[in-house]
């Protein structure tokens, strides 16, 4: 042991300045027998490593951070991960490499800043957390007495957000978990998943078994563009075993450049295309009929329904070859049981109809026997974690008219549809809401409408974030309070429950946060206490992890001597005899035709509703991901920044010859209610339908000041002004917007190379244009942002 | 010649402003004087939430990206980053010099921890060490950091700092070679 002493380094006389205690004086302590550090090994040899759970996107593979000199140097996957860790080997994608550049980089928010200009304007003063905390539970107080609990929403995502949202549900708010990835995301095929199999099939986890798969099918999936380790290692791996691959997509992606067939199909009519490969496989019994008749309920239903859709029909909605829907099917159907028909992800699309989409999905998936199957869909392996103590789970109290009654499928997500939240912030009905939290979301670049939500922040009395990075919300915040990176906090016990093995798992820190950033458990205390509200009974984090560990007779201490995971059987995944529902019923049924949707006036089986055509002139945006950035979040890191900067609008040959545009030519676009998206360049190419043009989301940033990702390439985000809510459970449309080509200050209309079949009505111009309208009559009342959209 | 208590002063403001902001600049407004860097025309200052909207949007927060963080590290290092080499190489100095930063919510880069490392080796006359110091760590990014500091546009009052600082490392410098002979 070294010998320390620690008093203060005397500055000397010249400190007091005039009567002034200088802080600086407190700088420095001597430090005695302080010589040489040892030399080094270079690299990240000789690091200690740290077990946890990569956050760089919401996957969570498992990692190891490898941490010398307090510092995290290198991450690298787990080995004894049986997901990301194959064959002896452990894999992160970049972005899980580039969690060092987060973590170090000098834009993040490490102290706790107050808004001093206008909301949206971005000029902050630093302040304590003390005067935050008391701004922040001040301000929460004053709204709930003037307007009751429910007058505060809290927006989130992710794990940092689960401690602060105990305390939201404490103080008695039905608006208390209102995710984007339920709402903009998975929302419809997780309510198709629950109401058909009973049981979440696709939602944050993939019941995906594409490795022992011999045919997959995919439609409109960016598999290989959205980069989550072991849901392409698993694909790949089906691949290279032979699995037979069909892609339904406008777009020449990735996945469909590994396809036995590409069927670039008409966007908006996929359900068209399930609902004739329904019938086909029907009539010419490709069915598995033992499966069918022990699990299956409603077949009668679904083959009157389903009656009259050839695949002549179809081809002609949907403008593809009809010999080659037939193949597709044929490809499919001779794979049977081992299919995987991808339940997809991202699914809300056009707002009507995207369930009706993915219980298709889901039927044909049924009809081939592959639920419950090798290579087909497989299910969850219960495993029991034990129960918490030390934190008081509230039960809220829903409104008299509560946000998500409206929407009957809705219940078993948390919260409520987020736009339902914005509209009534916007107008008060059925009640006000007048203050918001937010926590792992962008707002702006999340939820369609950017400037409808705008609108509505600057009606609230009170809006708080809880960032890593002053993105928008930090620009719209009035207190902005300092999130640690994931590699410096606790999390909750992660646990893998599906194939090849499960797993059980910690996030846990590698370093001590930088700065003033304080964890998520930290934060919700302190505000809880603020309070006065009793909802953490320990004041430690391993409590509740090894609460929770105890039911598998495990501790964070022996978790870390097992390198921090344990591995376990996926012993459920084809058990279809003792299959529990979420419902907890024992059995295995799949409903063909589903009652309750009847009950609710809904149709038991899909139909196809068509999702409106572009209007003349223009095409329908539609987009995607590359595989190193997630969302909008990863632009402004430098590494992946280097990578992958701008993003392309890819145009169609020959509708780019016709228009005289060239490949690389800087262009601008523009949306149906008159939005311009930033100078963007082309990508001509035959890989995408005339009728469409497709941007990778989240570039083109509207941060005015220095920023890596400003002006680089265009936001399919802020061209996203218009949606229509999913009738079942709320969630907002992200493809139901249309561009056109602005070159040279000139507007260009696309020439339509794909006419139009009758059965599919048009966006209609006109609204456009009168949207347009009463936008500039609006803009003239001196409003700066409009509230547009449904 | 330089003073320890200058370089105090200069560690000083360059610190979150306190209410203590009047003493401290109007001690820099001599010293710049003292150098003879010419007094910008507006250098008035409405009041302390004024000057502390313009530290945070300088150094602590932009929206996205901090214009001009004030650490070593970030100007140092390969890729602009928190506790990189330029952090180590700060911190390899302090330990030569027998000395341990107290880190409390910042890192020990800086600048103004550096500023006061300067006026303790100067207090305590260690000019070999300060020389090197200059040479192989500080000069090697302060000229950066005022680059990025000019380019986003200042209030007069941390435009001037900025230059203040330059000056009297210079001069320093100067001091340091005339001491211990260095060439
Ligand atoms: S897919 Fe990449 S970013 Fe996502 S959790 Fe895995 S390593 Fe991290």
């Amino acid at each position: 042991m070294k010998r320390r002493d620690f008093l203060k380094v005397s500055a000397g006389a010249s400190l007091t300045l005039a009567g002034l205690k200088l802080r600086v004086g407190g700088f420095f302590r001597r430090a005695y027998a302080q010589t040489q550090k040892p030399p080094e090994l270079p690299g990240s040899l000789g690091a200690k490593e740290i077990p946890s759970v990569c956050e760089m996107c919401f996957w969570r593979c498992p990692i190891v951070a490898k941490v010398k000199g307090g510092k995290v140097v290198k991450i690298e996957g787990n080995p004894k991960s049986p997901t990301n860790g194959r064959g002896g080997k452990a894999r992160v994608c970049a972005r899980g490499n580039s969690g060092v550049k987060l973590l170090y980089d000098p834009d993040r928010v490490l102290h706790p800043l107050k808004r001093v200009g206008q909301r949206g304007e971005g000029r902050w003063v630093k302040i304590s957390w003390e005067e935050a905390l008391d701004e922040v539970a001040e301000n929460l107080k004053k709204v709930k007495e003037k307007y009751g609990p429910h007058a505060i929403a809290f927006f989130d995502h992710g794990a940092s957000a689960k401690p602060l949202r105990e305390v939201f549900k404490a103080l008695g708010t039905e608006n208390y978990s209102n995710e984007p990835a339920f709402f903009q995301c998975v929302g419809p095929v997780e309510a198709a998943c629950i109401n058909t199999l009973g049981y979440v099939a696709s939602g944050t986890m993939q019941y995906t078994d594409m490795a022992n798969a011999r045919a997959i099918l995919l439609v409109g999936s960016h598999l290989g563009e959205n980069v989550h380790v072991s849901h392409v290692m698993d694909f790949v791996e089906g691949l290279s075993r032979g699995a037979k691959l069909v892609v339904v997509d406008p777009r020449f992606s990735v996945a469909a450049g590994k396809a036995d067939l590409w069927l670039p199909i008409r966007p908006g009519t996929d359900t068209a295309l399930l609902l004739s490969w329904i019938n086909y496989v029907l009539e010419h019994g490709l069915y598995d009929r033992e499966f069918v008749s022990r699990y299956c309920e409603g077949l009668e239903t679904l083959k009157k329904a389903v009656k009259g859709w050839t695949l002549e029909r179809a081809a002609r909605l949907c403008d593809l070859p009809q010999d080659q829907i037939e193949q597709a099917i044929k490809l499919l159907a001779a794979a049977r049981p081992h299919v995987c028909i991808h339940p997809g992800r991202h699914s809300a699309w056009y707002g009507k109809g995207d369930v009706y989409r993915h219980q298709a999905l889901l039927i044909l998936e049924a009809l081939f026997g592959g639920i419950g199957t090798p290579g087909g869909l497989c299910f969850p392996t219960p495993i029991s974690l034990g129960r918490v103590q030390a934190v008081k789970e509230a039960e809220v109290e829903e409104s008299e008219e509560p946000l998500k009654g409206k929407y009957p499928f809705c219940d078993p997500f948390p919260g409520s549809p987020t736009h339902e939240i914005i509209k009534a912030t916007l107008t008060g009905q059925p009640y006000p809401i007048k203050a918001w939290g937010i926590c792992g979301a962008n707002l702006l670049q999340t939820i369609p409408n950017p400037y409808q939500t705008m609108e509505a922040i600057r009606k609230l009395d009170f809006i708080f974030c809880f960032e890593i990075y002053p993105t928008e919300n930090a620009l719209w915040s009035d207190i902005i309070l300092p999130d640690t990176v994931y590699l410096e906090r606790y999390d909750d016990v992660y646990v893998y429950d599906s194939v090849p093995q499960c797993y059980v798992t910690v996030r846990q820190p590698a370093v001590k946060p930088l700065g003033e950033a304080r964890s998520p458990f930290w934060l919700a205390k302190e505000l809880a206490k603020r309070l006065g509200l009793k909802v953490f009974r320990t004041e430690s984090e391993v409590e509740i992890l090894n609460e929770r560990l105890q039911g598998l007779g495990l501790s964070l201490e022996k978790l870390n001597q097992e390198g921090g995971l344990v591995v376990l059987p996926a012993k459920a995944a084809y058990d279809r005899e003792n299959f529990r529902n979420v419902f907890g019923e024992k059995g295995l049924k799949v409903k063909l035709a589903i009652e309750d949707f009847e009950d609710e006036d809904f149709s038991p089986v899909p139909i196809f509703e068509p999702a409106p055509a572009p209007p003349e002139g223009y095409a329908r945006l539609i987009y995607g991901r590359v595989p190193v950035h997630t969302f909008s979040r990863t632009m402004n890191n430098e590494w992946l920044h280097h990578e992958w900067p701008e993003n392309q609008a890819w145009i169609n040959d020959e509708v780019a010859a016709k228009l005289g545009l060239k490949d690389g030519e800087e262009i601008v676009l523009e949306n149906q209610d008159g939005k311009r998206s930033f100078p963007v360049k082309v990508k001509v190419t035959p890989g995408i339908r005339p009728d469409c043009i497709y941007l990778s989301h989240g570039f083109g940033s509207r941060s005015s000041k220095l920023s890596r990702a400003y002006r680089k390439g265009a936001s399919d985000q802020f061209l996203i002004t218009h949606y229509v809510q999913d009738p079942f459970m709320g969630a907002s449309s992200h493809r139901t917007n249309f561009v056109r080509i602005v070159k040279g200050g000139k507007v260009l209309n696309l020439p339509e190379l794909r006419p139009l079949p009758p059965e599919i009505p048009r966006f209609k111009v006109s609204s456009a244009r009168e949207s347009r309208r009463a936008t500039r009559r609006r803009k003239k009342a001196r409003k700066s942002y409009p509230i547009e959209g449904c | 010649m330089v003073k320890g208590r200058d370089l105090w002063i200069l560690a000083e403001a360059f610190l979150y402003p306190e209410e203590t902001w009047k003493e401290i600049f109007s001690h820099l407004f001599s010293l710049a004087q003292v150098l003879g860097l010419p007094l910008p025309e507006d250098l008035q200052v409405k009041n302390l939430r004024e000057l502390q909207a313009e530290y945070t949007r300088l150094f602590i927060n932009s929206p996205y990206s901090t214009p001009v963080p004030p650490y070593a590290s970030v100007y140092l290092s390969l890729d602009r980053r928190l506790q990189g080499e330029g952090y180590e190489q700060a911190r390899a100095f302090y330990r030569q010099a027998g000395l341990e930063p107290v880190e409390e919510g910042e890192l020990a880069d800086h600048l103004a921890y550096e500023l006061s490392f300067m006026a303790l080796l100067l207090e305590e006359g260690r000019f070999p060490l300060l020389g090197r110091f200059l040479s192989e760590h500080f000069l090697r990014w302060y000229p950066r950091f005022l680059v990025a500091l000019e380019q986003a546009d200042p209030l007069p009052l941390y435009r001037l700092l900025g230059r203040i600082v330059l000056a009297i490392t210079h001069k320093l410098q100067e001091v340091v070679h005339e001491k211990a002979g260095l060439s």
